[in-house]
């Protein structure tokens, strides 16, 4: 009786065994880049995405699903290359403007921080231009586009200023400043609100033109 | 029981040590510090890739594990075009191993469209944008050509077609047959057709303007033109301004039915009035079809009024329009002064010391319109004075004015052009900065400016793009070139070119890609650059075309692929075309020249032409073909065999073989022979060809003397060696309307290899095509032959007929057999074709009338040669141009006619005259 448990024993043991010398032998095999999606012929590989993901190279807000995130950000890679493509002619970068975007990038994340996250991708300072051009051409011909156009009225300011101003500084437990005061402030994120919400409706047209394929099972590797 | 617990405690003891392996292997390795790529494997569609493929990766075993180079691979890959999908897969933590998994590209090789034939295939694929034959294929593209393909169905009222589309891929090749099945449905039903609005006519009248009718089917696609329709009916009533359009159309769906209302809004009625003149109202009434500033209208009424009569003579009309606005009209009057015609017969310049009275008549392009026609077109007149303006700023004289004066004698006058120069300006120095790459005369050998030279700005920009091209065919990539001038005297401007240098880039790695057939060292042979070597733009270009010089690629694409800041892969992509070509043709020839326009009377007899052609062959580029023309008075066979590389040389050349019988009109001949020819572009246009002939001859009939001709019956073999030189600066081969054609020949036929032949021939050819005026096209043609030693009549020199002198039928011109009356050629043949090419319709541009003169003969021995022997003939004709020459309807007078010829003498033909 012993015998044949003992028999059973060592046969369990000698599967266990088995499966774990097997787990040792193969390796696990991941992707590492891929072609997520091309626009008009101009491609966005994982890496963007994830390089874009790391150094949070937009404002996205709150999202809880990681893949939500990372959806937004390839919508806005998209965005910035329809924008680029239809401005066609090499828009002229300010060389201000990108130091700018990479002083502020460093600053949000922290030197540390940011050299840490771009060894992870190989990445050192000068790689991260081409990143940052992108952006800023794509922010300039925005802004070249509706940036002189919009204009905003005292009265929309006067609005703002009930609706949303006062009552955001209400709830900070703050006083709220006389319109007066902050009559600049509020006219300037009127505009820049305006301009982002014609901009999204000018790049959901162009869209609508551009040839964009999205590859999802690449995207979430 | 001691003995069972210990036997357990065993058995636990084991099974940890059992699991051991397991959990190392799920551990993670602790942080590596170099991870190493030990490997890279690269598959293309699950399959191991061909060498030239794992060249576009630039990475290598060995190299430290960076996912910035990954990254830079992948772009590179795509950027080449050749695959739709990279993926990279990493296994192993310190040592890496690296696989590319690539798909190709796909291609459609086929669309096929099945279904129901609601429409012409032609018509849908017309409407095909997203999917094309030999153009890329995805899913994403099948989907919107299906969308694509509904919506032709719609504008054609299939409103409800259904249309699916799929694929089917070859096993080997990454090529796709696409197949769009089409159930089209039915058509509405036209239930109504109403006009709303303020029709101004009788609705009757509308209706019957418009394709649409009720009870007919509703095709939107013909709506669109029967607003055109519509459009146009109310313009005929004076209302250009009209607006239609349709409103929503009111479907009844169960009827199947639609109701359609036109809106109508005729706004103002238009009427012109002209004059004091002759003057089409049509001239003018496209001014005031749209709505436009009244101002400007009138203003532009006068100019084209102006114009016309200017171009008729009447240099110093006067014309006065002016507006009126009654109730639902505009009406427009110009009043006209055309004053007296003149014809201008001269053009003088006075106060000109740059350019001479010929450089500008010649600039101007008047001084053949002068000669030629006699006179000059009045507008043309008006707007010299500008243009003289225009050509003296481009020489550096900003200021120069040109004032236009008349001397009138009778009716005829001179336009006098009064010419204040001005002061000219120079180019002072010419300098370059921030130039470290090369010296500054190599740039100012690149640049048309020079120190001394005119001044002018637009040159300095043509200059600075001559100078960023210079960068990059010394393989300098990312210069910019811009240019400050500056005023340094009075007249004096420096000029520098600021140069911001870009880097000077190598290739890196050449691979070639693309190719089932060709040999790799057909293609090696047109690489113009090596791996190592600068990037040199001029040089990949001259790549790209010798590539497709050889005429087997449906594609050539060449990528610049950089790999580092210094180095760039250059990936050629090929795609092989269609390689074997069989063409049949047939048609019908005229046994003797025509005397009639009634074709059938003139003895009408088939005529055909087979081709095949093999492209490709043995993957060198080569092409061999076996042609046979048949008819009843010539019948061929020819094998050729073309390459671009035989015995080593490279050259372009053509072995050819051939058998022949061909009827002229006093002999007929069977030939048998072989050639071989070469051709080379040497210096700038110019073009030789060498040609070594054997050929055989023996001629089957003649109907001239024996004593005419040196050789006759006995079958003649020749040996000869000929030289071509062309330069051809023609704008276009087969419809030219400038440039020149110039070419020499010399042939010598040596009796080698106990051949007869014994001769030298010569024959100079020149042509010379340009613009007269605004539409009309005059060429020339001069030619001469000079033979010299025992020629037999089948190498001798013949005229006459559509190609040579259109005084004579084929062959017939020069000295003819006393007996036979039939021609026996010569060695001597001087021709010289004048023609005036003329619109005749200027809504058919491709039909154009002419008129020529024709002078030459052929003469039977040089020692025959004089001015006094030439014939002449006149004629006209019409032509309409064909992608492969102009069609010819020609008819020719000979002004010395031999007795008993009847004229006019019919020629037609495909082809150019000379």
């Amino acid at each position: 009786m012993n015998e044949k448990r003992n028999r059973r024993v060592w046969i369990v043991l000698a599967a266990v065994w088995a499966w774990g010398a097997s787990l040792a032998a193969s390796p696990q095999v991941e992707t590492v880049n891929c072609m997520v999606a091309v626009v008009n012929g101009r491609l966005i590989t994982l890496m963007d995405v994830k390089v874009a993901e790391s150094l949070g190279f937009f404002e996205m807000g709150a999202k809880v699903d990681a893949r939500e995130l990372r959806r937004e950000i390839l919508e806005k890679l998209i965005d910035q290359k329809v924008v680029i493509e239809f401005a066609r002619e090499m828009t002229p970068l300010e060389p201000a403007k990108v130091d700018e975007a990479r002083n502020g990038l460093l600053a949000r994340l922290g030197r540390e921080e940011s050299r840490r996250r771009m060894a992870e991708f190989g990445l050192e300072g000068p790689d991260l231009l081409p990143y940052l051009e992108e952006k800023v051409r794509s922010e300039t011909i925005v802004a070249n586009r509706f940036g002189r156009s919009v204009s905003v009225s005292l009265r929309e300011i006067e609005v703002y200023y009930g609706e949303a101003y006062a009552p955001m500084q209400k709830k900070r437990g703050a006083v709220p400043k006389p319109l007066i005061e902050v009559l600049d402030v509020l006219e300037a994120e009127i505009k820049k609100a305006k301009i982002e919400s014609q901009a999204a409706l000018w790049i959901r047209n162009l869209r609508q033109q551009a040839e964009i394929e999205i590859r999802p099972d690449c995207l979430f590797k | 029981m001691r003995k069972s617990a210990s036997g357990f405690k065993l058995a636990w003891l084991a099974l940890a040590l059992a699991a051991v392996p397991g959990i190392l292997a799920g551990t993670p390795a602790g942080p590596a510090a170099f991870p190493t790529i030990t490997s890279v494997s690269v598959k293309v569609d699950g399959e191991p890739a061909e060498a030239g493929i794992e060249g576009l990766i630039a990475i290598a075993a060995g190299e430290p594990y960076s996912q910035k180079k990954i990254d830079a691979a992948i772009k590179q890959i795509y950027q080449t075009g050749l695959f739709s999908d990279a993926r990279v897969l990493k296994e192993g933590e310190n040592e890496v191993r690296l696989t590319f998994l690539l798909t190709r590209r796909l291609l459609a090789r086929t669309i096929a469209i099945e279904g129901e034939r609601a429409l012409s295939r032609k018509k849908l694929r017309e409407g095909l944008y997203a999917l094309r034959p030999d153009g890329a294929f995805t899913e994403d593209r099948l989907g919107r050509a299906v969308e694509e393909l509904k919506d032709v169905l719609k504008k054609e009222g299939y409103l409800n077609a259904e249309v699916r589309g799929r694929f089917e891929k070859d096993s080997i090749q990454p090529l796709v047959d696409v197949v769009f099945d089409i159930a089209a449905g039915a058509r509405r039903t036209i239930r109504s057709i109403d006009f709303v609005g303020d029709p101004a006519a009788p609705i009757s009248a509308l209706k019957k303007t418009i394709e649409s009718r009720e009870g007919k089917a509703y095709i939107p696609s013909v709506l669109d033109s029967d607003i055109v329709r519509i459009k146009g009916f109310y313009a005929t009533l004076g209302y250009p301004r009209a607006e239609i359009s349709l409103d929503q159309p009111d479907f009844e769906d169960e009827e199947g039915t639609v109701s359609l209302i036109f809106k109508v809004a005729p706004h103002e009625r238009i009427r012109i009035s002209i004059t004091g003149a002759q003057v089409p109202e049509s001239l003018v009434r496209p001014i005031w079809e749209e709505l436009i500033f009244e101002e400007w209208g009138l203003l532009q009424t006068e100019t084209k009024i102006l114009s016309h009569l200017r171009d008729q003579g009447f240099v110093f009309a006067t014309a006065r329009a002016s507006l009126e606005r009654t109730a639902g009209e505009l009406r427009i009057a110009c009043e006209v002064n055309p004053g007296r015609k003149y014809t201008i017969y001269d053009v003088e310049f006075e106060g000109n010391r740059f350019f001479s009275a010929v450089d500008l008549s010649r600039e101007m392009g008047i001084g053949l319109s002068l000669a030629i026609l006699g006179g000059i077109r009045g507008e043309r007149l008006f707007e010299m004075p500008a243009q003289i303006q225009r050509l003296y700023e481009t020489k550096g004289f900003p200021e120069a004015h040109v004032d236009m004066n008349f001397r009138m004698i009778g009716s005829d006058m001179r336009a006098i052009y009064q010419i204040e120069e001005g002061l000219q300006r120079t180019i002072g120095r010419v300098s370059f900065n921030g130039v470290t790459l090369f010296g500054a005369e190599d740039l100012r050998a690149q640049i048309e400016s020079v120190e001394g030279g005119p001044y002018f700005q637009p040159d300095v920009q043509k200059d600075i793009g001559r100078l960023e091209t210079f960068f990059l065919n010394q393989g300098v990539r990312g210069t910019t070139v811009s240019a400050a001038v500056e005023q340094t005297g009075d007249r004096k401007f420096d000029v520098a070119f600021n140069v911001a240098e870009g880097r000077r880039v190598k290739i890196d790695r050449i691979v070639v890609t693309g190719q089932r057939v060709t040999r790799r060292k057909t293609i090696d042979r047109e690489i113009r650059i090596k791996e190592g070597e600068p990037a040199a733009a001029d040089r990949i270009l001259e790549t790209k075309r010798g590539l497709e010089k050889l005429g087997i690629f449906a594609e050539v694409k060449i990528e610049e692929i950089p790999t580092s800041l210094d180095a760039e892969n250059l990936v050629i992509s090929l795609r092989e075309g269609q390689r074997n070509y069989v063409s049949l043709g047939a048609g019908l020839e005229t046994k003797t020249a025509t005397q009639s326009f009634e074709i059938w009377e003139n003895g009408l007899r088939p005529r055909g032409t087979a081709e095949l052609i093999l492209g490709n062959v043995l993957g060198r580029g080569s092409q061999l073909s076996f042609v046979t023309q048949f008819s009843l008075k010539e019948t061929r066979g020819v094998v050729s065999w073309e390459d671009r590389n035989l015995f080593g040389l490279p050259l372009q050349t053509v072995l050819n073989g051939w058998l022949e019988r061909e009827e002229r009109v006093s002999y007929g001949y069977d030939q048998r022979g072989v050639s071989y020819s070469a051709i080379k572009l040497l210096a700038k246009d110019w073009l030789s060809f060498t040609a070594l002939r054997w050929a055989r001859t023996t001629l089957y009939f003649l109907d001239v003397a024996e004593s005419q001709v040196d050789r006759q019956h006995f079958p003649f073999s020749i040996a000869s060696v000929s030289e071509s030189l062309i330069l051809d600066r023609r704008d276009d081969t087969f419809n030219p309307e400038r440039g020149s054609f110039f070419s020499v020949v010399v042939e010598w036929a040596y009796p080698l290899f106990n051949v007869e032949s014994d001769f030298l021939k010569s024959f100079v050819k020149y042509q010379r095509f340009f613009p007269v005026l605004r539409s009309m096209n005059f060429c020339l043609t001069a030619r001469a032959g000079l033979g010299m030693g025992r020629i037999p009549i089948h190498e001798r020199f013949f005229g006459g007929g559509s190609n040579t002198f259109r005084g004579e039928p084929f062959d017939e011109l020069g000295p003819i057999d006393p007996s036979s009356r039939k021609p026996v050629g010569g060695k001597a043949l001087i021709l010289f074709n004048f023609e005036l090419r003329f619109p005749i319709f200027r809504s058919v541009e491709n039909l154009t009338g002419a008129v020529f003169y024709d002078k030459g003969n052929i003469f039977a021995a040089r020692s025959d040669v004089r001015i006094g022997g030439l014939r002449d003939a006149i004629g006209l004709g019409i032509r309409y141009r064909t992608p492969l020459g102009p069609f010819r309807i020609d008819l020719g007078w000979n002004l010395q006619p031999p007795v008993g010829r009847a004229q006019p003498i019919v020629f037609i033909t495909i082809g150019n005259v000379f």
